[in-house]
């Protein structure tokens, strides 16, 4: 996961740089063995490279922000609940579901590489990146959740477990 | 999990970021900053410096064609008032020295009429201008930034709808950042932009009396010198209050009208050199400043307003210490309750919008359509000040007609009474005295009875006719967050 992270926020990168100067962004001269930062030192920079981008309304614009919050829908019944999360153009591998308890994690990445790729982009308003739901769930469900990607909705079954019949006294 | 990163991943990483963050430090140095420096104001450097000069040359043009034409009505009657005042104060002096000191009106005559022409064509100019000064400055102040305002409003909104300020901001919210836009470039340089304008037109009116009065001077002179020659050469006293009258009545009708024919013409040009350069600047330097101070500290809605969600969205970083990147999820994971807490915390932001890079935009946007701060916004500024003004031009306009007909009467009293044959050329002093005495005192009396009330009553009322505006233009009251604009394009709804 971290490593698809990394090249996601080079991606980013990468889009931002080209929004800015019009040209791709060239590659670094070889590491010279002096000590690389770690993984959240390298997080904070990124962060305070994203919020500088987002008050430049030239970039702002033609990058979108990088990870969002895709919008969710819950329902169901006796038999079963249902969750989906409404994210265009993903596949059901960039994914990922987790039942932690009664709290369900739905997770995953919207590919950023197409904002790269020697491409201009003039308004670029679908997010991409990676993105995170997380929902208590209202019931207690049984086993594990079944996911289905589909015209752009991420939607998870989670059955719910059979009523137990009360005897009459 | 750190594990499966490659140093070597993390150093790319790590150049790339410092590189972009350099490349845009170097580019907008600001903030980011000056984008516009290398991009032109929109998308791709569309606003180009020729685009900016036709959005100038546009409001010039509205603002020649406005304050031309009212100014020349505006001054119109005070030019010829304060013309004729002007002429007999310092054409009787002049004439009298020149009378008593020798000067004939035979053989040196020539010499006695350019004399008493440049003497007086410049005094009279100075004191004319003196006192148009300030009416100028009234007029301009009026008409010059309404006019400023109400076409560099449409220019903005045009440049808005056309993605030329680098956003897609469309309906209301289009309408109320052109208006915040507008009032932002206007706060500092209304002032400014009046008292250069004024200047400029200061310049022509005084160029344009100064040959004005040169040349009628010199030709009522020497009509009026050849005729006290032939009948009252022998009673200097007589000659001179003669001369003055008539000179000061035929000068002050041919100058009045000379200005009248030309001065349109004349503020046209000043308006044009005096307000360019300072439109230019406000549309190349501060239209830019502005435009990002609105977006980070009004909150408009659109693709900008992706910065104000830049912590949520960036906040889960911190969960990696978890092994897992929290992508979010520091704001909306962890301990929320469905169906409870976790939608009255940071989805209010999100609402039901449908990404989360843009549901800032909506939930932000309340605080910059306010329908209501605007109505107060506006009836504040326009209030502010509005008594002073109201009282002025009602004293000024009030007196001014009161004391020519008290003059007019009192003058009539005192020259067919047997006092005026007593007082001799004083008569007419005493005329002008008591006309200036009544004028102050009606100014002040007039000042001091216009009630506040009138004041409070245009004054709400205004606040009325902006809040139907704004009304009618669509904008909301504060009502919290909502969805806005092309980016939100799904209702918004409560969440479960």
């Amino acid at each position: 996961m971290q490593a698809s992270t990394v090249e996601l926020m080079r991606d980013h990168v990468r889009a931002i740089y080209r929004s800015l100067t019009g040209a791709d962004l060239p590659e670094p001269p070889p590491a010279t063995g002096a000590p690389v930062p770690t993984f959240g030192e390298l997080s904070l920079r990124f962060q305070e490279l994203e919020s500088l981008a987002r008050h430049i309304p030239d970039i702002a614009e033609r990058v979108p922000p990088f990870s969002f919050l895709p919008p969710l829908d819950a329902f169901g019944n006796d038999r079963e609940i249902v969750v989906e999360v409404g994210v265009p153009g993903v596949e059901r591998d960039d994914v990922q579901v987790v039942l932690e308890g009664e709290t369900l994690v739905i997770q995953g990445s919207r590919d950023v590489a197409a904002l790269v790729n020697g491409q201009t982009y003039y308004r670029a308003e679908i997010p991409r990146g990676p993105f995170r739901r997380t929902i208590a769930l209202p019931r207690a469900t049984l086993g594990e959740p079944r996911v289905e990607v589909e015209r752009g909705l991420i939607r998870v079954r989670l059955a719910r477990p059979p009523k137990v019949a009360t005897a009459r006294a | 999990m750190i594990d499966n990163v490659q140093p070597n991943e993390l150093y790319r990483l790590n150049e790339a970021i410092r590189y972009t963050m350099d490349t845009m430090r170097r580019l907008a140095p600001q903030l980011g900053g000056s984008y516009e420096t290398t991009r032109g104001l929109g998308m791709g450097g569309q606003t180009s410096d020729a685009m900016l000069d036709q959005i100038r040359d546009r409001i010039v043009e509205s603002v020649r064609t406005r304050v031309g034409e009212g100014l020349r009505e505006r001054i119109g009657y005070a030019l010829r008032e304060r013309l004729g005042e002007a002429l007999r104060e310092h054409l009787g002096e002049a004439l009298r020295t020149m009378l008593t000191q020798g000067g004939s009106f035979g053989g040196g005559g020539q010499w006695a009429i350019e004399s008493v022409r440049t003497r007086v064509a410049d005094a009279v100019r100075e004191q004319v201008i003196e006192s148009l000064r300030e009416r100028i400055g009234e007029h301009l102040r009026d008409h010059v930034i309404d006019a400023v305002r109400e076409r560099l409003g449409d220019e903005l909104r045009g440049m808005i709808a056309q993605g030329l300020l680098g956003t897609q901001i469309v309906g209301p919210q289009a309408e109320a950042l052109a208006l915040t836009l507008r009032e932002r470039l206007l706060e500092g340089v209304r002032e400014r932009i009046v008292e250069r304008a004024r200047e400029h037109i200061v310049e022509a009116l005084r160029a344009q009396l100064g040959e004005l009065l040169q040349e009628r001077l010199g030709e009522t002179l020497r009509t009026a010198f050849a005729q006290v020659q032939q009948y009252g050469g022998a009673n200097p006293e007589w000659a001179v209050t003669a001369l003055r009258e008539r000179v000061a009545d035929e000068v002050r009708e041919r100058v009045a009208e000379g200005v009248r024919e030309r001065i349109t013409e004349s503020v046209r040009h000043a308006i044009g050199g005096a307000i360019r350069e300072k439109l230019m600047h406000m549309l190349r330097e501060r239209l830019p400043e502005t435009l990002r101070t609105v977006m980070m500290t009004q909150h408009f809605g659109g693709q900008q307003q992706g910065q104000f969600g830049g912590g949520q969205q960036l906040g889960g970083f911190g969960g990696q210490q978890f092994g897992m990147p929290q992508f979010g999820g520091g704001q909306f994971g962890g301990g929320q309750q469905f169906g409870g807490g976790q939608f009255g915390g940071g989805q209010q932001f999100g609402g039901g919008q449908p990404f989360g890079g843009q549901q800032f935009g909506g939930g932000q946007q309340q605080g910059g359509v306010d329908a209501e701060r605007i109505v107060s916004t506006v009836r504040d500024r326009i209030g502010s000040g509005m008594r002073e003004r109201v009282v002025e031009a009602v004293r000024d306009r009030f007196s001014q007609a009161m004391r020519e007909r008290i003059g007019e009467a009192v003058r009539r009293a005192i020259m067919s009474s047997p006092v005026a044959q007593q007082l001799g050329p004083e008569a007419e002093r005493l005329v002008e005295t008591i006309r200036e005495r009544v004028g102050e005192a009606i100014r002040e009396r007039v000042g001091e009875s216009i009630p506040d009330r009138i004041v409070e009553t245009v004054r709400d009322r205004i606040g009325d006719v902006v809040r139907v505006a704004v009304s009618e233009a669509g904008v909301r009251p504060s009502m919290g967050p909502a969805p806005f604009g092309t980016q939100s394009p799904t209702t918004w709804q409560p969440q479960l």
